[in-house]
């Protein structure tokens, strides 16, 4: 054998074996450090080694986990009977304050038309609350009643009373609805009943 | 009976007061007051399927409804 490539193995053996020993030695020191996750990564679900000496995911107690998933649950359904009733009481609300050609045109068609108090111009609002309103000129509005902090809806307003603001806003302060409405593009021009 | 109905996330809630009873006058006036000057706009039924925007309390009105700003959504 050549001495030299002797050597150069011998201190490649050495260094093996110490990469291996230091390894070896993280581990033990640190029970937490994973073996899935790779050294220096600390996971708790990796912190008590079962009996057999390796590491196990340690699962959360199942009886918690449905526990919570009952709870958000029960937490959705309420959430969506408080939605229910608010729809029925903004719809009982918008039908006291339409005139009976109105309400008529809103169980017909699905919309009601309302006109402005500055262009004379005539709007129709369909039930909706986002891009409902279109003018018989052939243009589409979008006003809503939801409050936004930052990206966040922070109150919910049900259709009917989306759809009753805008009626009396149009009818009585056409201009500023048309300051605050978004231009939501080109509607179908209508000829107003 | 005059009455302040207000919308809400629940869809509105109604306040009832009498015309005769002076302190439930007070209470409807410093509730329109609360209202319109925390950016609830203020209109009035005049008639079926009518309303009229309003900027100061009217306690012989029969129906007062307050709403929010519209805001483009």
């Amino acid at each position: 054998v050549d001495p030299w490539e002797a050597f150069l193995l011998a201190w490649l053996g050495v260094f093996i074996l110490a990469t291996l020993a230091y390894v070896s030695g993280e581990v033990m020191a640190n029970p937490g450090l994973s073996p899935a996750g790779g050294l220096g990564v600390r996971d708790d679900n990796y912190a008590t080694p079962a009996p057999n000496g390796f590491y196990q995911p340690q699962l959360p107690n199942p009886e918690e986990v449905i526990r919570q998933a009952h709870e958000a649950v029960q937490a959705q359904q309420a959430r969506a009977d408080e939605a229910e009733q608010a729809d029925k009481k903004a719809k009982k609300l918008l039908a006291e304050n339409l005139d009976h050609t109105q309400l008529a045109s809103l169980y017909a068609n699905g919309y009601f038309q309302v006109r402005g108090n500055r262009t004379q111009r005539y709007y129709r609002i369909r039930s909706g609350q986002t891009g409902n309103v279109s003018s018989e000129n052939g243009k589409r509005y979008c006003a809503n009643l939801g409050v936004y902090t930052h990206d966040r809806l922070c109150a919910y307003y049900a259709k009917g009373d989306v759809m009753l603001a805008q009626k009396i806003m149009i009818e009585n302060d056409e201009l500023e609805f048309l300051r605050v409405a978004n231009d939501m593009g080109e509607a179908a021009p209508f000829q107003p009943e | 009976m005059p009455i302040q109905i207000v919308m809400d996330h629940t869809g509105d809630t109604r306040h009832e007061f009498s015309a005769d009873d002076q302190a439930g006058i007070d209470e409807a006036e410093k509730r329109f007051k609360e209202l319109t000057g925390s950016g609830f706009i203020a209109a009035e039924r005049t008639g079926p399927g009518k309303n009229k925007l309003v900027r100061q309390f009217n306690p012989t009105a029969e129906e007062t409804l307050f709403f929010p700003h519209l805001k483009g959504g």
